[in-house]
Formats: C-alpha cells, structure tokens, sequence
C-alpha cells in the first residue's frame, strides 16, 4: 500500500530522496567536526499505573451504526495491561525552541518511508504516533465506504488542517517544525474517534507499548531533559523518575552514557499523575 | 462773555493747551505701544519657540552623536567597497558587447567612432594592482589580530567563542575603531592600508571613467538615431499630406502610386530607424547595468550618507526657524514690529462660515488659540497621529527609574558604547562639565542639557544613547531629574558628581524623574481625530472653538475663558494668570470633565461616536455612556428631546417617543360598538404600529361614525381618533417600563402598591425612580407640618395608582401548556434551559454569578411576585409569547416549544418535555425570602377615606370651585348639570353615590396622580393614550439662560445639609442637628443669593467673584473634593452644570423651604433616579450638549450611504441587544513586538482565490521599527479560552497552558486570526495557525499594546465552558474548540455571507438552521423597517453589496453557458452531495436527514439556494476553516497543483479539476431549487391532472 503510494507520487520521492542525502550530508560533516558527536546512548524504562484503571468505558456508537459497533469500540485515552503496563504514554526529548540536537546516522536511513496514521474500524490505528518530521505522515482510511475526516485544529507550530479522507487516496503531509506536545487529532462524523500525534524535528521520542515499556535509541550522549507525557492529563508531574521528580512541566534532567544504555526500570505512575 | 479775538489768538493758552495735549498723546502712544509690545501670547510664543529649538538640539545631538560613528564606519565601508577587486570577466563581458555591437554596426555600414581598449585595459590594470594591495594588506593584518588575540587568549583566558567575532569588528571597523587595547601595534598598517584604499578607489574611478567613455559614446549614437528618426517623421507627415493633396486634387493615378511609394519607403526607413534605436537602447543599458553592477554597493553606501547628511540639515533648518537670529531680535523691538516681526506673531484659524453667535448676528469665528498653543497640532516626527508633545495624566508624570550602574568606576571603563570625539553641536558645554559629560555618557549612555525645556533650573536629559544602561532604565529625552537615590538634584555637575563617584560600582542606582510638559506646550491628546490633515477634524476647518467653546479672539490666558475644571485649579489659575469667571462671554470654554458635549452640535447619533474600526479608541466614551443612560432610563418620557426644528432642519439628537398608535389602538378595541373591519384594523395596529393603511382606515372610519348621529361608537373612542394621526417625523423610541394595560392578570394588590412605593426595594437593581418618601428637604422643625401633609397624602396616592391599574386592565387569556407533554415541569432543566436559551443575554439571576446583563430586570425574586395562580400562568405565558401580552416588549419568542427528547441515535424516548413549564419552574422555585411590607389592608379606614377625601378636594379645588364647594362636589359628587363643564379627569366624580364613593374618589385621584407624575411617560397605562409628556424640553437645555432656572433655596440647602451622596439622608433623626445651623444662617436668607448674582453680572471681574465666594463661605468649593468642588463652584456661580448636578442626586431638595407657601399638588415632582456619581455625570455631558446650535450644513457629519447603513443599523442592534448573544466585532489587539518574536507564516498550498494581498504601502508600513527598535502590527480575533473556565489562558513559550502560580517562563496569549494579519511584511491567514504573542506582565493583553475587547457575545463566551461540560456528559470525547459553533454566531461577516432578502426575511420571521445550536434565533417581531436597517448594517460593515446584490450563478444564461462545455456537471455535483462521504454525511438535504448527534451535524443544504451568497460558498466549500476557523467541516475538495486534476477528487464521481469540481458544487447548490424542478416534469403532471379532472373531480388529491 504505502510502496504503492510512493510510485503515484514520484515528484514526492525525489524530494525525499534529495532531502535525504542533503540530510546525510549534514549529518557526515557533522559527524566529521564534532569528536563527541559520535558517542551516542539509549533511554529505557517502563511505565506502571498503580491504580485501578478498569475496563476501559464502551463507546456509545451514534454514527454508522451498523457498521463501526461492529468493532466493539472503547474509550482508549487510558490503556493500562492486567499488570499495569501503563501503554500509550510519550517520553521525548525537550529542546528549546531554536535549539536543535546531533541525529544519529540510523535515524536518516528509509526518510521517504510514510509514517501511517489509519482510520480503521471506526478508530485511528495507531492511537499515539510520534513523527520525526523527515517522513512524511500519510492519513489513510480504510473504511470502505465510510466516510472520515481528519482534523488537526490544535496544531501550532505547523498549518492546521481538517481534511475528508477518502478511500481510494490518503492524504499526504510534510510537517516542517516541531509541536512541544503530542497534538489532538479528530475525526468530526465520528467524534469518539481521536489520536495523539507527536511531531518533532528529531526522532527521540517514543510511546510507551502495551505493556509500559519505552526505549528511545542513539541520543547523543549527555544530560538531556526528557517530557513525559499521556493523553489523559497532559504532562505527567511529579513523576519519579530516576531519582528526581519529573516538573510541572512533566520534565526532568538525565544524563545519557555514552555506548551506554540508561535503564530507569519501572516507573511507577500514580492515578494522580493522570489526574484520575 | 462773548469770543474775542483774544480768545482766538491767546498763544500762550494754545501753547499750553498744545503742549499738555502732546504730552498726554505721547504718553498715551507710549503706553500704547508698550502695553501692545508685552502681550501676554508674545511670551509664550517665545517660551514654546525655545522649547522646540532645545528639542530639536537635542535631536540634533542625538542623532549627530549616533552618526559619528555610523559615518566612520560607512566611509571605511566604502572606501572598502570601492577597492573590491573586480572579476576580469566583468571586463571581459563589457568588451565583448562593445565588440559585437562595433560588428553589428559595422555589418549595417555604419558609420561611427570606434575607439580601442587600451585606456580601458590600463586603468583595469591599475585598478587590479591598487585592490591587490589593499588585499595583501588586509590579510597582513587580519594575521596580526589573530596572532595578538591568540596572545590576549593565553594570558586572560577570554573565552575562544568571542574572540574571532571581537578581532573581526575590529578589523572592519578599522581606524575608527581603534581604541582597543591590541590596536597600537596595529596602527601603522592601519595607516598604509588607509592609502591603499584611496589609492585603488581613485584607481577605479579612473576605470568607470574609462568605461564611462563607451557609454557615453553609445549614448551619443542613440540620441543621433532619435534625432534621425525626427526629421524621417517629419518628412512622412510631408508626403502624407502632399498624398492627401493630389487625392483631393485629383491627380493621376501614377502620381498618387508614386507619392504612396515614397511614404512606403520613409515607413520602411523609420521601421528601420526603429529597430536601430531599441538595438542601441538595449547595447547602452547592457553597458551601463554592468557599471552600476560593479559599483551597486559603493552606491548603496553613498545614498546611506547622504540620507543621514539630510537628516542632520533638515534639523539644522528647523532649529534655525525656531531661534532668534539678530535681525529678528531688531525687529520685533517696539514700533519696528509693526512692520515684520518675523516668526513672532499671533496665530489665527479664520473660519469664516463656521460662525459664532455674536447676540444676534452670526460671525466669523477667529481662533487664535495657536498663538500660545503652538505646538497642539504637531506630530512625533514620521508618525501621523501621535502627538509630538504628549500630555501625561498626573499621576504618570514622576516616575522612578532603575539605572544600571557600571561594575567598575567610569575612569577605568573602556566605553563599551560607541562615541564620537567631537563635541555633539549646540551650544558649548559650560568649564568643567566636558570631561563629566563624555563620562556620564560612555558609563550611562546620556547626556545633560544646561537647562531645562522651559524652566532654566530643570536638570533635563538632553538625549540618551541607544541599547545603553540608561536607554533600558527606560530615561527618555526631556526628562528632567529630580533625584538621584535620595538626593534632590540642583545642577547638571550635581548628577555627575553623583553618578560618577557616589555610587556602588555594579548596584542599581534609583532616578526620580518628572516627564512631560505643562500647557501650552503640549500636544491635543487625539491627532486621530482632531487637528491633523488625517483627521476628521483638521484645524483649518474646524478651529478650536467650535468644540471647545471659549473665547478664539483672545490672546491673554483670562481673556479666552478658559473654564477650570475643579476648585483647586481655578485657585492655582486665578493665583498665576489673573482668571476670573467672566460671566460677559456666553460660551466659556468646557471644563475638561464636559469636554465632550459638544460633539453634539454636528453628531446627531450616538453610533458615531462610538469606537470604530477607523478609531479603536472611543471618541467620545463619557458621552456615550450618558446617552445611553438616558435611553435607558427613558428620561425622554417626560422631557421631549426633539431634533428637529420643522422637518428638514436637524439641530441635535432626537431621542422622542414613537407615536402611540398601538396604545390608542388597544384602547379602540374595548369599544363595543366596532364593527368587523375596525376591530381588524386595530388588532393589526396593535401588533404591527407601522401598518400605515390599517391606522388610515381606522381613523377615517372612526372620525365618519363621529359626525354620524347617532354613531356606534363611545365618545372617548372618537377623542382617540385625532391620536391615530401621520406624524411628520415619529419619533423611533419605545417607552421603557412594561405595558400596564393587562397588570390584573400579572400580578395583585400588595406587590404593586409596595412597588410604587419603592421600587428599589423589590429589585435594587431596577430602572424605576422613587417617587415618594423623599423628605430631605423636610426634615426641619419648620417643616413638620409640610412633612406631615405628605406623609398622610402619599399613602393615598400609592393606593389610588394600585387600585386604579387593577381596576382598568384589560382581560388577558394565558396560554395553555401543550397537550403533548408528557414530563412534568422540572427546575433543574429549567435553570439549564435559562441558561443556555439565552435568557442570560438580557437578564441577570442570582444563581449565575458570571454574567449581568442589564438589558431586562435581575429576576432573582421571581418567586415573591408570581407565586400566585395567575403569576403562576402569566409568567408562563410571557415567557413562551412575549407579544402577546405586550406588543411592544423587545423580549423575544424564544420558540420555546415542547422537546422530544431522543437517545443517542436519535430515536425518540417517548418523554416530551415542556421548556417554558421547566424555567417557570425554575425561576418561581428560588426561593426568597421578600415580602412586601408596609402594605395597608386593602379595606381603608376612615382616617385614609378622610385622607382621601381630603386629597381629593385638594385636587378639585381651582379658580372656578372654591374649596368648600370642592369638598362638596367630592362628597357628594359633581352635579349633571355641570358635567359638559368639567375636565374629562373629573368625570368619574360625575355620579357619586354611598357605595361607589370611596372608589370613585379613588379613580379620581388616580387619574390626577398619574397626569402629576406622567407615569405614562414609561408606561402603557388604559386612558392615558393622548396624554403629553409632562417635562420641560431638553432639545436646548445646554445653551438654557442660568436667569431661567429656579435655583431656589438650593444653596441654603446644601449649607445646612452638606453635599453627600443622595440616600445617605437619616430623616428621623436629622430634624434637630441642622436645624441649628439653620438658626446660625437664618439672618442672610433669602436675598444675597439673588443680590450676588446681579453684583456678579454687573461688575464682572475678580472681584465680584471673589467676593461672591467670600459671601458663601458656608460652602467653599475649596472643602470638598475635586469633583465635588466644581459643581459646588458651579452652584456658586449659579451655572446650569451646577443646577442639573443637584436636579439629578435630589430633586425634591429645591423644594427646600419652598413648601411652606404652595399646595400639595404644586410640590415638585421629579423622581429621583438610581444613578451613581460617574453615571450622573454623563448624562449631565449628554444634557448640556444639547445647544440647538446646529453649524452651518458642510459642518454637520453626514456619512456616506454605507456609513448611513452603520450608524442605522447600530440603533436597530442597540434596541435588541443583539451583541448581548452575538459578536459584532472581535478582539483587536494592537501591540509591538521585537523582530524574532515570531517565525514566518507556514506555507499552505491552497486555492490562489483564498489568498488576499496587503497593499504595498501597508506591507512598508509593518516592516518599519519604530524609535524603540519594535515592529507593530494589529491583529483581529480572539485568544485562546480555557475549555473549564471560559478565561483567556497564558501559555508558555512551548504553548503549554500556564497555570496561576508558574512564573518559569514568560507568559503569551495564543491568539485565534479572525481576519488575515500583517506581520512583518508577511500575510497570516486566517484559521491557519494561532499566533503566540508575548503577553503583558500585568493583566490581559499584550505587551507593548492594547487589547481593544470584542464587542457583544458576553453570553456566547460565558456559554462556551458550560455547553462543553454539558457535551461531554453525553460524549466525553466532545471537542472543545467546535463549542464555538453551538453557540450564536459571531457576524462580523454576516453581510458578506448572506442574501440581503434572505437576512430581512429571516430577522422578521427566523428559523432554525444549524441542527448543532443549543439555542435559537429567537423571534423579537421586529419591523420590516427595523429588519431592512439590520440587513443593511451587516452589509456595509463587511463591505458587501446592499441593498439589492446581482447573483450572476443564477442567472439561466450564466448556466447555459457554462453547460454548454459539460451538460452534466450538475448532475455529477448533485453525485458528490449524495455520495455517502461527503456533503449527506453530515448534512441534511431537502427530505434526507442523515444519522448522528445534532452537534455534529450540519445546516440543510437545499436552503443555501435563497441564504448564501455565491462567494461566500465557494470559499466556504474550497476550504471551512478559512472563513470560520473554529468550524468541524473538513476540506472535501482538496486543491494541489503539483497533482492531477489540481488536486481533484474522483474522477469517477465529478470530473474536471478541483476548481472546476468546486465551481459545479457552488453552482448546484446556489441553483437548487432549479436542478430540482428539471427532475420534476410539470407537464406530465398537468396532462394526468386534465385527464383525472376529466373523469373525477379531485384535483387535490392528484396534486399530491
């Protein structure tokens, strides 16, 4: 499907490709001047809901009935496992704006591969998504025959948009700044559905899976500062992580080892952090 | 004793005679000339002249200082520029043109100068060898800096980042820079590169020369060949006229071939010309675009220099005008000046048709106020409005400032701020301040002047260096120093002393500065709308005068009547200039607090006076606000405010009562004998008073049965006819309180009496004055028994007005609730139900703290008054049918028609509920716990019946009764036969027997009481139709002669009663507490008032005033505050501000002492208003503005027709409080902003026809900084809003909500584009992207600007927190950005989007549109004429077509056109609209509905046909969230023009490109109603219908 896109656009790929090796480029020279540049390390650690989430609330179906209440739909802002893998959660890194940070190699390899953010069963497939604003995110819809539309009213940094997502061609988009935050996106015929899209200019982010855990690789090595974030109260404050509490902001100071991993193993996460 | 000749001839009395004579003349000329040589305006000319020549030094100085180094560095700039090496190429390049084109012309065997390469080559090479060692040299040097900063590196650990950056500046700054440290050893090189420099710049002025010679060769040849061309031309008009002569002549036909072929060659010859010309054109401007080319950035440098060489000449010019030079000085000596005096003379503004009234004649006024005024009208340099001197509020003008003070004393600092060594120009520095002034300047950044602006004391900043420690303390220019830390500053070597050596080194040191000027040097407050050419006002239009009244001939400060504005400023103006109130000159000027009354003598409605697109800044705010208390409290129901003199002439604001058609109407009615027709006519008059034909034919028809004998009808009903009459010009205003005329149905004897009784005491909010109670002004010992007489009186009239409404009502039939309800009435939906209905919008309830409207009464003790049966039904039905009950009320119909209730699917539940029963439910279920009190029994006693009686009599008696027989008649009731004799008042004493007594008298005395205090001058009261408005005229009360109003006892009662706030009076206990100090006063009374007014009048002068003062020192405006004082000064002075300011707190208190000698009925009778302090005093701006002194016709405002439309339509949108639900106007923010606030606009790809273009000068006019380095832009819309609370919210930087206690970061609103922004130069679109602007520290808005708010919405923004919460009890997911669109809608484009017949049909008679909307457009049954005014508002203000519009897409030949290229592109729209992903997804056409929850579905679109316009839709469709940014609809045809078909949809459903595929939709939607019937066969129809109507006889049936 995606390679298949890819072919229709061909403009599109050059641009990439070009976009690419321009990227590589940057990115040797880079290499090539800065002696520290090539230390790099990795973030991991799993998020644990210490509360009792229960089962997520169904969704009341009042649009294409027959067809989306097939797909048993639920409320997914909070998704936690039977072990308390707290999923969908995001853990980033934090710049200031104006500042930019090395990209490891790895990361500028396959740019012209879409990011996908499906509308599928009557919901976004996936919920969360992190964009690394070198690929370009394509919105596919497929549901045949129903209609859905994408709306990104809260963007900032980027044009926002509200587009109807047709079946036979996805909706291409290049973002070219970061968002400090993961976006709303929503669908208006269908207004149970929604996502959380982050969109930066570089790839450290990462969403927490199922079962909570989250691994960011190849961050240069160094103190950085780190966002944690879920959907259903925004910034997690107050979160112990590492040895020191996460700030109003939801951010907090790690040092990276460089050839390293830094594990920060389980991190427990209150029901207050979410506002629960 | 006869005349001799002695007497004749005695020389020696007629010497003497002549020569006491001449001595008395040459005295008196000198006395002359002297007293005409020290006019008091010379001096403050002189004094303004002086402060502009030190502001224009300072300027000078300033800007001299800043360019000294800016030009060292532009000259090292160009001479670096001009030794530039230049590329062989360019040589090369030139060389080959000049070849190609000596080729060219040598091919074409012309003849011409060639000249060879050498010079050229020569002077390169000269030019290439002199730049060569310019480089050389550079890099030498750069070499040098490097290995010196390695060195400093070492030794002071600088860190490596600032090094290279430092050597750099250096290096380019070169010698003038050449104070640093390392710079010595770099000197020398310095030196040589330096004559490098000129030597290759003269190298390569010798090169341009050398090209120069090519150029002006080629330049010659074109001007030969355009000389050529001439003669050729010339020649050819020769042979065509000579052609021309042997046609007429009739010459042969070989002549005239031969004469054609001569004019052929000549053509073929210009032809040729031509071409040769454009070749040499194109040769020399190739030549000379290579030179300009190699020289472009010397170029740009020159025109730099030379633009700051102007800048500084323009000042010297300027400074020179405003100083005196010697001839000048010689020249305005006495005698001499009568012949020049140069730039010293009286300013004047002749305005010779904008007149003045001199008694009895009108004359040219002459304003000469510029004479000492001179600055008023002069702007900041390069600014078009903002004032160049501007007049700082007091409590602005001392400020403290933070200064930060250097780490180390100034001796040891090398200047880190770039300085000059010349001595900034101006006048020398006075010994020993020099070397001080270079130090303060390099430590601080500013310099001291040697005097002051005006005073020669002052210790006054002359300028402050940019960026510098002073520049960011915020020091301005003109600031003069008070203190520095404690210490009070005397001279300018005091500051220095200070700053350079008693200060902590590092510490921040304190600077208390005054700024600003006093009067006459400083500058009108408003350039935006007075004085300048910009202006709507310009000056020499305008003058001064004729807004500021006072007297425009005169020159002395006493003599202009300037008029103070509280008491301490007259002492303060009377001590320093000599003021007297000079009570000779009828206009004295308006004190500053009544400044904007006469804005009234040109502007005869309130809209203009209102902020406006053109002025954000209200113009006349005080103004405003007075006149629209007076609308609101109706005060023009007993005082006419007519402005009109006959019906052609305006001469003011016209605030009258419309006519009372639908009173006399409903009173018509009760009669029986109507027939069928006038019944009819009356019951439409009743509803709709503007049915002109109905009202005619009811009159004719009642005046007819009138002369019939005998007739149908009664009496009254013929009297009423005359009241049904044409007006000549109605009057456009409603009566303010409610229709009275079905009261019994409403509500019952004990509310209504302790209403009228005191109304405050109910609702204490309420508009309704008191009437009774009010004996301030009878609380002495004196007046027991006049306080007695109205205390036993006034029950009896509360009681006869009670009983008298009751009795007189009509019958009223209450609605019945619907059968269909099924849900009993419940308050907790009702309280949401009033909430969100838009109840809100024009009330205010104690259970919703957030919003108060004052619109309609607070209804927070509903329950008090209604909790009866017949409360119970009123309420309801009111709430459901407001016209029903009173035609007239501007409460709407809010449909409030029973609810089905559904599921989320949008199935019924089978419950139905019934809203109006829900907020009945509601608003009676508060409980209060008010009752009324003081309420009699309604059974009187005989002490009320004598009262009554009593009362009665009182009333009865008159010239013709006699009060015994008075009392008689009352008791026994007027005789039969004296019943054509009576007042038609009277007729209810007419047959008085033992049982309709009391009753009788009651009516009796009603009918008086309400004619006394003109109760139907709000009211709707049954037999008062005809009645007059019972106040005097306020048309031109502000120009009313202060002999004709009765000032009375007033001052004795302020004496002895002080001047505090009305209602603060303790009448029980105050008897005996000023009745002494009336004791002490009693001697004076009476008299002196009236003495000292005459003594005021006659003598005029201080004096006279003084002495006035002196008389009435029990009341010395001095005592009280300054507010107080001047209307304490104006009662003094016996000035109407003084009268009316006691009119409006107490009126009854000028019945002080009065009452004594007059009867009851004569006692005054104005009510007193609930009216603050401020709110009194704008209506007292609003009445004394009312002069009747309309200025000649150019002078009056009239608006353009789309200005008309604005001014119009305001009213219509007042009356209806329309902006209470809708916004009219975003937010405007005005702000400033450093460069790097914000990043470019994103780049969307979108339809070119949503792109919209600045002008270019705008563009200009957004990249320009201004004096503090900030950009400025003004942005339309609305920030950002919290989904919980409704408040605007702060973000971060990241745009991450602030919360309260985060002071991390710098705040910013996200601020939402509701039109397209110019920032920078760049457009922002709207609904593409929020903008986050810095906002200010200290509240809402942004930093460095203003927010203006939004007009109108209160109750969408109040309703935006709470719809969200009540959306996400059904669906949490619910969205809350699209709340915005269930709410009313914003209409700032409303005319631009809707039809203007559409938008009328809809205002009189709406609908429901938008299935999304909590509430409905409710239904006010307005007028058509009040509907066309609102439609027509709307268009002018979005600048669209009214009042008709041209539709072209549908018009039939516009369709058959475009379909003759694709027959079925409505077809293949009408595919996309019913395809199931798009337009029926979402919304309903015709007879589809689709499924889903009412928010998220959208208007029917078979309704877009007659309500859009075309535009409107194609934008609208092409992309939603550019015309509405907060809207759900999605793009559903994208536009790109890198894909196929522009970024179409499929083309299996509707071919063409995307902008075709729009333009089908619009076309099909705006054509709906057309594409429908083309599927509908009519003939068909009318075939089968004959067929059936043959057979059957049901043709109704066939229809369906």
């Amino acid at each position: 499907m995606t390679q298949q896109s890819s072919n229709k656009h061909p403009v599109c790929k050059i641009n990439f490709l070009g976009r690419a090796a321009w990227s590589l480029l940057v990115a040797v020279s880079v290499l090539a001047l800065s002696v520290r540049g090539a230390d790099w390390g990795s973030l991991k650690g799993r998020l644990v809901y210490e509360g009792d989430a229960g089962k997520p609330k169904a969704i009341n179906v009042t649009k294409d009935v027959e067809y989306c209440s097939k797909h048993k739909l639920v409320d997914e802002q909070l998704i936690v496992a039977d072990d308390g893998g707290l999923a969908n959660a995001f853990v980033y890194l934090y710049l200031r704006r104006g500042k930019s940070v090395d990209i490891h190699p790895d990361y500028d390899k396959d740019l012209d591969q879409p990011i996908v953010l499906d509308n599928k069963g009557c919901r976004f497939n996936p919920h969360a998504l992190a964009v690394y604003t070198k690929h370009p995110l394509e919105i596919h819809n497929s549901d045949k025959g129903i209609g859905h539309n994408t709306n990104a009213q809260a963007l900032m940094r980027n044009p926002k948009f509200n587009e109807l997502i047709s079946n036979d061609s996805p909706v291409i988009k290049k973002f070219k700044h970061s968002e400090s935050y993961p976006t709303p996106f929503a669908c208006n015929v269908h207004p149970w559905m929604g996502a959380s899209v982050l969109i930066r200019e570089n790839p450290y982010m990462a969403i927490s899976a199922k079962d909570g855990n989250f691994e960011i690789k190849n961050i240069p090595a160094g103190k950085h500062e780190f966002t944690f974030w879920h959907e259903t109260n925004g910034n997690m404050r107050g979160l112990s992580v590492g040895g020191e509490k996460t700030s109003r902001r939801g951010r907090v100071k790690l040092t990276i080892p460089a050839g390293k991993t830094l594990d920060l193993g389980e991190i427990k996460v209150a029901p207050s952090v979410l506002g629960k | 004793m006869p005349a001799t000749e002695q007497t004749w001839y005695s020389m020696k009395v007629l010497h003497v005679v002549f020569g006491v004579s001449a001595l008395v003349m040459t005295l008196a000329s000198i006395w002359m000339i002297a007293n005409d040589y020290n006019r008091e305006w010379k001096s403050w000319t002189l004094a303004d002249r002086k402060k502009e020549a030190w502001m224009l030094t300072a300027q000078l100085d300033a800007k001299t200082d800043q360019y000294a180094s800016q030009t060292a560095q532009l000259l090292q700039d160009l001479l670096e520029a001009r030794s530039q090496p230049i590329e062989k190429n360019q040589i090369e390049q030139f060389e080959s043109w000049v070849n190609s084109e000596n080729s060219r012309l040598d091919r074409l065997g012309m003849k011409f100068k060639k000249k060879d390469f050498g010079d050229l080559e020569k002077a390169y090479e000269a030019f290439q060898d002199a730049s060569g060692d310019v480089q050389e040299m550079q890099r030498a040097i750069a070499r040098q800096a490097k290995s010196a900063g390695d060195a400093s590196e070492k030794d002071q650990g600088v860190s490596g980042a600032n090094r290279p950056e430092s050597a750099k500046q250096r290096m380019v700054a070169g010698p003038a820079a050449a104070a640093g440290p390392g710079a010595d050893r770099a000197h020398e090189p310095f030196g040589d590169l330096k004559a490098a420099q000129d030597n290759a710049a003269a190298a390569r002025a010798k090169l341009f020369d050398a090209m120069g010679e090519f150029i002006s060769e080629a330049r010659r040849r074109q001007k030969m060949l355009e000389d050529q061309k001439k003669f050729v031309n010339a020649d050819r008009t020769a042979a065509v006229s000579k052609l021309g002569l042997l046609v007429e002549a009739g010459a042969s036909q070989q002549e005239q071939d031969a004469a054609q072929g001569q004019i052929d060659q000549l053509d073929q010859h210009l032809e040729d010309l031509t071409d040769k010309i454009a070749n040499s054109i194109t040769y020399l401007d190739g030549l000379v675009a290579l030179q300009t080319g190699m020289d472009k950035k010397a170029k740009a440098l020159t025109k730099k220099l030379g633009a700051m060489q102007t800048e500084l000449k323009r000042l010297h010019d300027q400074i020179y005008l405003n100083t005196s030079n010697l001839g000048e000085w010689i020249a305005r000596r006495p005698i001499l000046n009568a012949l020049y005096n140069g730039n010293v003379k009286i300013n004047q503004i002749w305005l010779p048709d904008l007149t003045i009234n001199y008694n009895f004649t009108q004359a040219a006024r002459f304003d000469r106020c510029k004479s000492c005024h001179r600055a008023i009208s002069q702007t900041a340099t390069g600014t078009p409005t903002d004032p160049a001197y501007p007049t700082i509020p007091k409590e602005q003008r001392e400020l403290v400032l933070t200064l930060d003070t250097p780490t180390s004393p100034p001796n040891a600092v090398s200047s880190t701020i770039p300085s000059s060594e010349e001595q900034p120009a101006g006048e020398p520095a006075r010994e020993g301040t020099l070397d001080n002034r270079e130090k303060l300047k390099r430590a601080y950044g500013f310099v001291l002047a040697d005097q002051g602006i005006v005073n020669y004391e002052d210790v006054t900043v002359r300028f402050v260096v940019p960026d510098s420690p002073a520049a960011q303390a915020g020091l301005e220019s003109g600031d003069v120093l008070l203190q520095v830390g404690d210490m009070p500053m005397h001279a300018p070597t005091q500051v220095a002393g200070v700053l350079l050596q008693n200060v902590t080194w590092g510490a921040p040191v304190s600077l208390t500065i005054r700024r600003g000027l006093d009067h006459p040097f400083t500058t009108h407050p408003r350039l935006d709308l007075y004085l300048t050419d910009l202006s709507p006002h310009p000056e020499k239009i305008f003058g001064c005068t004729e807004c500021h009244d006072g007297q425009g001939s005169g020159t002395a400060f006493k003599w202009t009547s300037h008029t103070p504005d509280n008491a301490d400023q007259q002492q303060q103006w009377r001590r320093k200039y000599g003021w007297f109130d000079n009570h000779n000159w009828i206009f004295p000027m308006k004190p500053h607090r009544f400044i904007e009354s006469n804005c009234m003598k040109c502007h005869y409605n309130k809209a203009e006076l209102e902020a406006s697109e053109r002025f954000p800044n209200p113009p006349a705010p005080q103004l405003v606000k007075g006149w629209t208390l007076v609308e609101r409290y109706g005060c023009f129901g007993c005082h006419q405010i007519n402005g009109f003199d006959g019906p052609n002439r305006r001469v003011g604001p016209d605030l009258r009562l419309e006519p009372n058609y639908h009173e006399t109407a409903a009173q018509i009615l009760r009669d029986q004998g109507l027939n069928k027709a006038e019944r009819g006519w009356a019951s439409r008059l009743v509803h709709t008073p503007d049915d002109g034909p109905a009202r005619r034919q009811l009159m004719a028809s009642v005046q007819q049965d009138a002369t019939a004998s005998p007739g149908r009808l009664m009496e009254n009903t013929h009297k009423l006819a005359s009241a049904l009459k044409d007006v000549e010009i109605p009057g456009q205003y409603r009566k303010v309180g409610p229709s009275l005329r079905h009261l019994k149905s409403k509500v019952d004897f004990d509310w209504l009496y302790s209403w009228i009784n005191k109304p405050t005491d109910f609702r204490p909010t309420t508009r309704m004055p008191q009437y009774f109670h009010q004996f301030e002004h009878l609380d002495e010992p004196e007046d027991a028994d006049q306080r007695a007489v109205s205390e036993r009186f006034e029950p009896i009239e509360v009681r006869a007005l009670a009983e008298y409404l009751l009795a007189n009502s009509s019958d009223f039939e209450y609605l019945k609730p619907p059968a269909e309800v099924t849900e009993p009435a419940s308050a907790e939906r009702g309280q949401w139900l009033f909430e969100s209905r838009g109840c809100l919008a024009c009330h205010a309830h104690e259970k919703f703290p957030g919003i108060a409207s004052i619109q309609g009464p607070d209804l927070s003790r509903l329950s008090a008054k209604f909790n009866t049966e017949k409360g119970r039904q009123w309420v309801y039905s009111w709430i459901k049918q407001p016209h029903r009950y009173s035609s007239r009320t501007r409460m709407p119909r809010l449909f409030l028609d029973p609810i089905v209730e559904k599921d989320a699917q949008g199935k019924p539940t089978g419950k139905v509920t019934d809203p109006a029963a829900d907020i009945r439910a509601f608003l009676l279920g508060v409980p209060t716990d008010w009752r009324p009190t003081g309420v009699p029994s309604r059974q009187m006693t005989a002490d009320d019946e004598q009262a009554l009686a009593d009362l009665a009599s009182e009333w009865l008696t008159s010239e013709t009764i006699p009060p015994e027989e008075a009392k008689k008649f009352i008791h026994d009731g007027i005789p039969a036969r004296l019943a054509s004799k009576i007042k038609s008042v009277a007729r209810p004493l007419l047959d008085i027997n033992d049982q309709n007594r009391v009753s009788k008298q009651l009516e009796y005395v009603a009918r008086e009481t309400i004619g006394k205090y003109g109760c139907f001058g709000c009211h709707d009261i049954p037999g008062f139709e005809d009645a007059r408005s019972i106040g005097t005229g306020l048309a031109d009360w502000g120009r009313k002669e202060s002999s004709r109003l009765a000032f009375e006892n007033i001052h004795k009662f302020l004496e002895t009663h002080g001047v505090e706030a009305p209602g603060r009076a303790h009448p029980e206990n105050s008897g005996a507490g000023p009745g002494n100090s009336h004791g002490t006063a009693g001697p004076d009374k009476a008299g002196p008032d009236k003495a000292g007014s005459d003594k005021a009048g006659g003598h005029g002068g201080a004096w006279a005033n003084l002495d006035h003062t002196v008389r009435h020192g029990h009341l010395d405006p001095l005592d009280f505050n300054a507010d107080e004082s001047y209307f304490v000064q104006a009662i003094d002075s016996h000035n109407r501000e003084g009268f009316l300011w006691q009119k409006l707190r107490l009126p009854r208190s000028y019945d002080y002492k009065k009452t004594r000698n007059e009867g009851y009925n004569e006692r005054l009778r104005m009510p007193r208003f609930p009216l603050n302090d401020a709110q009194r005093e704008a209506i007292m701006t609003f009445v004394l503005g009312l002069v009747h002194e309309p200025p000649a016709e150019q002078f009056v405002y009239h608006p353009d027709p789309r200005q008309e439309a604005i001014i119009q339509g305001k009213q219509v949108l007042d009356k209806f409080h329309c902006a209470g639900c809708h916004t009219l106007r975003m937010e405007r923010w005005d702000f400033g902003f450093t460069e790097d606030t914000f990043e470019s606009p994103p780049e969307v790809v979108d339809y070119p026809f949503l792109e919209t273009q600045f002008d270019e000068k705008k563009i200009a006019a957004s990249k320009q900084l201004d004096s503090r380095g900030l950009l400025h832009t003004s942005v339309h819309g609305l920030s950002v809003r919290s989904e919980e609370t409704g408040a605007a919210v702060r973000f971060d930087e990241d745009g991450l909500p602030l919360e309260e206690d985060d002071d991390e970061s710098a705040p910013y609103y996200l601020f939402t584009l509701w039109q397209n922004a110019l920032i920078q130069g760049e457009t922002w679109p709207r609904g593409v992207q929020d903008l986050l602007i810095p906002a200010r520290p200290d509240g809402y808005g942004p930093a460095h600007g203003t927010a203006y708010p939004a007009k109108g919405g209160d109750l969408t923004r109040y309703l935006f927190p709470k719809v969200i919460a009540h959306a996400k009890q059904a669906n949490p997911q619910a969205k809350g950005v699209e709340a915005w669109g269930w709410l009313p809608p914003s209409l700032m484009e409303e005319g631009a989007k809707v039809q203007p017949d559409w938008l009328h049909g809809f205002l009189m008679d709406p609908f429901a549109i938008r299935p999304a909307v909590v509430m409905r457009m409710p239904n006010f049954q307005m007028s058509s004429e009040d509907a066309t005014k609102l439609t027509n508002y709307f268009a002018a203000t979005a600048g669209a077509q009214f009042p008709y519009e041209f539709r072209r897409q549908q018009r039939l030949s516009y369709l058959t056109a475009k379909e003759s290229h694709a027959p079925d592109r409505l077809q293949e729209a009408m595919r996309v609209v019913t395809n199931g992903n798009y337009c029926v997804k979402c919304h309903t056409v015709a007879d589809f509905h689709p499924q889903g929850e009412q928010a998220t579905l959208g208007p029917n679109l078979a309704g877009v046909t007659s309500r859009l316009r075309p535009d409107y839709v194609r934008k609208w469709i092409a992309n939603p969230k550019r015309v509405l940014p907060y809207t759900g609809m999605p793009v559903n045809i994208p536009y790109d023009p890198d894909k196929p078909h522009l970024g179409g949809i499929s083309q299996d459903l509707i071919s063409g490109t995307s902008i075709q595929q729009l333009d089908g939709l619009v076309d099909l939607l705006m054509n709906f109603d057309l594409y429908t019937q083309r599927q509908t066969s009519i003939q068909s129809l009318v075939q089968s219908g004959a067929k059936s109507g043959e057979a059957t006889d049901k043709p109704q049936e066939q229809d369906k």
